[in-house]
């Protein structure tokens, strides 16, 4: 057994994992890892298999003390990650003792950040999954984030084969993938043009359920009843502002469905820092 | 786009690259029973279905090829002999929504209640939010424009009017439906697989219940034919 203390949450610090599929139809999402890549990739540093639960931070990093010796990976954004103060490597393996202190700030570049610790840490499964996930209280914690003074804990394990990680296809992210979706001949001439020769940036009010656009307002027809959704789907609503639907969104909406991110890929559009500028470019 | 059949379905698939397939009705048939027919067949290919009325979304798991058509067409659809009744207490408390409705009604609340407890509702499916239930089977009258303004907060376990439809909120969320009562029963349970035991064409009756007995009944699990 091992274990760490968070004497400091962070923004919003929560135990993902790769999430439940197989629920969506009573509209319970599949949750999980934004960035399925930088979560693999730590938990492959550390010897993990990649559905283990891993720490997903978010713009701004925990404060955490450890409580016993293991080994730890960082990925994903740059959140200024210190042990004892002193700046650590990230996508390297790291040797904790008890009693050292990780500390982080605001992240530098990609929102969110992963903390791998070596073994497979204790929680709270629902539906195969600890994800944490607030509306309905599903995963580590009922749903809730991390908060100062709760204790990680950890079994000891790893795994004996090499993972079969994901490779980072490595596409930067001033191109975001785009496919036609359902409804995208709603849209008018006009803001198909919109669509991929304006730039875009993703707005402060989104979270994991969503990603609000900001850019060009766009002007579509309406559908008249709900339709299914998925994670990647790019739904429109009457504002003109698209919305990309994300990890935690809902499985069903009533708006118009213009485009959808490949699912494969949503992780690199979730490395978009918020208000940075970039612009989609229509795949077939 | 390509044509199919399943059961008494006649179909049109259309394939979006290897990531899902939207399933519609040639004959604008209601798609929620064939839709959970899909998804208790647990196809190997798909990694969810979503279902509502006019579309069926399967996301793949694996490539979409012949077998997997075959394996499609093969469902059946299974026969009910009859759909099983739920009774559900309802304590219609004071919201302030109220105004609302009976302005938009031209009825009191009292002649409202009166109708939702002698109506025979019909579950119709899930969305929006885990567990949230959509009952159909209310009065024309009843059939308010959703708010324009959604609310901030709508605790679980309210019932509320939102157009066609009388909605029960299983999680506390933001929502903008016109809220009527409170329901003490766990309808949605994340420990229990299903989650829920409602299906599509089940009965649903409303129960008024008083403050007291709405307390009494609090964290009892919903069950069919009786709620004791």
């Amino acid at each position: 057994m091992g274990s760490c203390i968070l004497l400091q949450p962070g923004a919003l610090t929560t135990l993902q994992d790769n999430g439940r599929s197989g629920y969506a139809q009573y509209a319970i999402p599949s949750g999980g890892v934004m960035d399925v890549v930088a979560a693999h990739k730590a938990q492959q540093l550390v010897g993990n298999d990649p559905d283990w639960p891993i720490v997903e931070c978010t713009l701004k990093g925990p404060k955490i003390k450890f409580e016993s010796e293991t080994k730890i990976a960082l990925t994903g954004g740059d959140m200024q990650w210190k042990l004892n103060g002193k700046l650590v490597e990230r996508n390297a393996v790291i040797n904790v003792q008890a009693n050292d202190i990780l500390s982080s700030g605001f992240t530098k570049d990609q929102p969110r950040s992963y903390l791998a610790i070596s073994g497979k840490i204790t929680t709270r499964y629902h539906y195969n999954s600890c994800s944490t996930y607030g509306p309905a209280q599903l995963g580590h914690k009922q749903g809730q984030a991390l908060a100062a003074g709760d204790r990680i804990e950890w079994v000891e394990s790893h795994m004996d084969v090499t993972n079969q990680s994901l490779v980072d296809q490595n596409l930067s992210t001033e191109y975001i993938h785009l496919h036609r979706g359902p409804e995208y001949n709603l849209l008018s001439e006009e803001s198909k043009q919109l669509l991929v020769s304006e730039q875009y940036k993703v707005g402060p009010d989104s979270n994991r359920m969503g990603a609000r656009l900001l850019g060009p307002k766009l002007i579509s027809g309406t559908i008249k009843k709900s339709v299914p959704v998925l994670p990647g789907f790019m739904q429109l609503p009457p504002s003109g502002f698209p919305i990309v639907v994300l990890q935690d969104g809902q499985t069903t909406g009533g708006y118009p469905r213009i485009a959808f991110l490949k699912s494969q890929e949503l992780y690199i559009f979730n490395r978009l820092p918020i208000g940075q500028l970039f612009r989609f470019q229509l795949v077939s | 786009m390509q044509f199919i059949h399943i059961d008494k379905y006649k179909l049109s698939l259309e394939r979006y690259g290897s990531e899902f397939i939207l399933i519609t009705s040639v004959e604008q048939k209601n798609l929620i029973p064939l839709s959970e027919a899909i998804y208790k067949a647990k196809l190997n290919f798909t990694e969810e279905v979503i279902g509502t009325d006019d579309e069926i979304c399967l996301k793949l798991r694996s490539p979409f090829d012949k077998t997997s058509i075959k394996q499609l067409e093969s469902i059946q659809l299974d026969k009910r002999s009859q759909p099983n009744k739920y009774i559900l207490p309802v304590h219609f408390n004071d919201h302030p929504d109220w105004r609302a409705i009976e302005d938009y009604s031209r009825k009191s609340r009292e002649e409202i209640i009166d109708e939702l407890i002698t109506t025979n509702l019909t579950f119709h499916m899930y969305g929006f939010l885990p567990g949230f239930l959509y009952i159909s089977g209310l009065p024309e009258y009843l059939h308010c424009p959703r708010k324009a303004t959604p609310s901030k907060r709508v605790e679980a376990g309210t019932i509320a009017i939102g157009g066609p439809y009388l909605g029960l909120y299983s999680c506390s969320s933001p929502g903008g439906w016109y809220s009527i009562g409170r329901c003490p029963l766990i309808v949605f349970d994340p420990r229990q697989e299903p989650p829920t035991s409602l299906r599509h064409g089940d009965t649903v009756l409303l129960e008024s219940v008083s403050k007291e007995a709405y307390h009494t009944h609090i964290d009892r699990k919903l069950d069919s034919d009786h709620y004791g």
